[in-house]
């Protein structure tokens, strides 16, 4: 303490400002290492990567996910509202990972003061919402085909929840519209991971590539990013931002409805529509494929999908936010008129949306001339059924799982 | 309430200078903390703060109560603490807390971590507070100290008197955590203990920002009024999406973080980011108060 004393006044001042260099330095750093890092990997091919994506389930593992995606759109009403699909267009979101195998699994997606959770258990899937001290339980029969889509599409505001998910459904799409190339290895949450690079040959799509990061080791896909076309950044990106290949805890899994929680009986039968999804899915179609996919929609499932599931009393204060994102949505969009008709059309450097005079809504990652040629054939014709949740992923510009069936 | 302050504070100057006398340092640091501590607990202000703030839980509570619906809910407005609130009295405590955060809890450590220097230099006792040998280190360590105990004290008033009313007016037992997990009352008191000790933490961290903008100024209400324009600024800033790059480094960002110790299992690593960002706020702004208070010229 003496010591101290006899220090001069500007030595004194040296020791806030030294603090302060040393957190500014501190935060830098850990940026810098983020940015710069290019692990050394075994060499492997685009298409050896590929088959080692497509071959394996996943190992056991515990980690933090993290979503964001800045597509350009107005900022949305309602969008802190976990359980309604607004909420994961703008912004970032924070989901917490635990996995065994595709019959044992917890997502979390924690949220100031509340959480979301869908937990699999082997022939239980349970739904928990603790805004609304809700539990919606699902029983799957042993011998259901696939399981874990099951349970996994049972949340309503699912769009592929973990990266393995985001990436299956992309590599869907690879075939003669996609060039396939690699690029420098990097670091995702701590593991070298390789990069795959996806992208679309035609020059209509709006989306310049999607890089997923594969874990070196465990084959795994760490992250997910779509760029839209000459952008540097991503708009759209799901990934790991910590991640341990360890077995959880099983007491994770462990599921029992509180007391006082409001549960729901479901069956595996009826989770493919879900309550609110049966509304959703009649009159939505899709046309076109591959990259050029355009999901096609009246616009009441815009409605619902933008997470509007209640007409109701209770803890509807939180999701009927329906009115508010479509006016918002209108507010942007400029009129657009041709000989396919007329309407408004909503823009964004990775996502266009066309609202037409006579009540469709035409989504896609496309430039507008798709749209309006998608808006010059007649609705239904010429177009398959798709359920909601791709309708859901359409929406936010991630791939479609029924380009495979359209193939 | 002016006179209790002016008549008090010169009374209290004896105190401390009574601490000259050559005991062993670590005793004399003791007796001089004590004495601080006593001035600060026993001035009239500070007490009917504290009552003020223990006043709020109970009104919550009573508001809640009189609201609530036989089946649950009652329009949680987000907060899904309060459909929980029916069945159980302890989240009357996690409500308070995140209710009184925002503004109350606030306002009452920037009271007295802005009158800590400034108040004393205002009523020109510093200089004798100063005669103490061990001189201006200590005096700011004792008085960060005592900002520390308060911040305790406050948080602790919350949860304490909440418990108490939600124990009164709800039913109390098995504790919901947010994952939908059900632990027991035991451990459901636990984790409201290391809630409460988090949010202390955090309101330690504001006094050391309160301790450095009292360095600065003679006149207390300046360093009150400073610091709680601080946390309004910082607040808002943590609401407007176009912040949302800067927003894990505002002072309140990590505040309400506490409900990382509801969830099973308990998210460490938020916790960890918060306490951190606690513990950088106290170093930067601790030794930004030391730096200056020792080089100060002080003549009141």
């Amino acid at each position: 303490m003496k010591q101290l004393v006899n220090l001069s006044r500007g030595t004194r001042w040296a020791v806030p400002a030294g603090a302060v260099v040393v957190v500014g330095g501190v935060l830098a750093g850990s940026m810098i290492t983020v940015a710069s890092a290019a692990p050394s990997l075994p060499q492997r091919t685009p298409s050896q990567l590929l088959a080692s994506l497509a071959g394996k389930t996943a190992p056991p593992m515990t980690g933090t996910i993290v979503e964001t995606s800045s597509l350009g759109l107005p900022s949305l009403p309602g969008t802190n509202d976990p359980t309604s699909l607004s909420s994961l267009l703008t912004g970032s979101h924070t989901i917490r990972l635990w996995y065994s195998d595709p019959t044992h699994f917890r997502v979390a997606v924690p949220q100031s003061m509340s959480e979301s959770d869908v937990i699999r258990n082997g022939s239980n899937a349970w739904y928990w919402e603790s805004t609304t001290n809700t539990v919606t339980h699902l029983a799957i029969p042993a011998d259901a085909k696939a399981p874990a889509k099951g349970a996994a599409s049972k949340p309503s505001s699912a769009p592929p929840m973990t990266p393995q998910q985001a990436a299956s459904e992309v590599l869907a799409k690879v075939g003669a519209t996609t060039t396939v190339s690699s690029d420098t290895n990097v670091t995702v949450a701590g593991q070298a991971a390789y990069q795959l690079v996806l992208a679309p040959k035609s020059s209509s799509s709006l989306i310049g590539q999607i890089r997923i990061a594969v874990d070196g080791a465990n084959d795994v896909p760490l992250r997910v990013q779509v760029l839209a076309k000459g952008a540097g950044s991503p708009a759209a990106q799901i990934g790991f931002t910590s991640v341990s290949f360890v077995e959880p805890a099983s007491s994770n899994f462990a599921f029992s409805p509180p007391a006082g929680a409001t549960v729901k009986q479901e069956t595996t039968g009826g989770a493919k529509a879900g309550p609110s999804g049966t509304t959703q899915a009649s009159g939505a179609y899709t046309v076109g494929q591959d990259w050029l996919t355009v999901a096609d929609l009246p616009s009441s499932v815009l409605s619902s999908v933008t997470g509007n599931q209640a007409t109701g009393s209770a803890g509807s204060g939180l999701s009927g936010d329906t009115g508010p994102v479509i006016g918002a949505l209108l507010k942007s969009a400029t009129p657009v008129s041709g000989s396919w008709g007329s309407g408004r059309l909503l823009a964004t450097s990775l996502i266009s949306m066309l609202m037409t005079s006579n009540g469709r809504v035409l989504v896609g990652a496309v430039t507008p001339q798709v749209l309006y040629q998608a808006a010059a054939q007649p609705a239904p014709a010429h177009s398959s059924q798709v359920p909601s949740r791709s309708a859901q992923a359409k929406a936010i510009g991630l791939p479609h799982p029924a380009a495979r069936a359209g193939k | 309430m002016a006179e209790a302050t002016v008549i008090e504070s010169p009374a209290a100057g004896p105190g401390p200078a009574a601490a000259r006398v050559p005991v062993g340092h670590a005793r004399a640091w003791l007796r001089f903390f004590r004495s601080e501590l006593r001035q600060v607990f026993l001035r009239r202000r500070n007490q009917m703060l504290l009552g003020v703030t223990a006043l709020f839980p109970i009104l919550i509570g009573v508001g809640l109560r009189l609201a609530s619906h036989p089946h649950g809910g009652g329009g949680g407005g987000g907060l899904s603490f309060v459909t929980q609130l029916t069945g159980n009295g302890i989240f009357l405590s996690f409500i308070a807390l995140t209710i009184l955060l925002t503004l109350v809890m606030p306002v009452v450590v920037a009271v007295v971590a802005g009158d800590s220097i400034a108040g004393e230099a205002g009523y020109g006792t510093l200089r004798y507070l100063l005669a103490v040998p061990a001189g201006r280190t200590r005096l700011l360590a004792v008085k960060y100290s005592v900002i520390v105990v308060f911040a305790l004290a406050v948080t602790f008033t919350v949860t304490g008197v909440a418990l108490a009313t939600g124990a009164a007016l709800f039913p109390i037992g098995p504790v919901t955590l947010l994952s939908g997990t059900t632990v027991s009352l035991a451990e459901g008191i636990l984790r409201l203990v290391l809630v409460s000790l988090y949010v202390a933490a955090a309101m330690a961290s504001l006094g050391a920002i309160g301790l450095a903008i009292s360095t600065l100024t003679e006149h207390a209400i300046g360093a009150i009024a400073g610091l709680a324009i601080f946390v309004v600024a910082s607040e808002v800033a943590d609401q407007v999406p176009q912040f949302a790059v800067i927003q894990p480094y505002l002072p309140t960002h990590w505040w309400n973080s506490f409900d990382a110790l509801l969830r099973a299992p308990i998210d460490s690593g938020t916790l960890l980011k918060g306490l951190l960002s606690f513990a950088v706020y106290l170093v930067i702004f601790g030794s930004f108060a030391w730096a200056r208070f020792t080089t100060a010229d002080v003549t009141s």
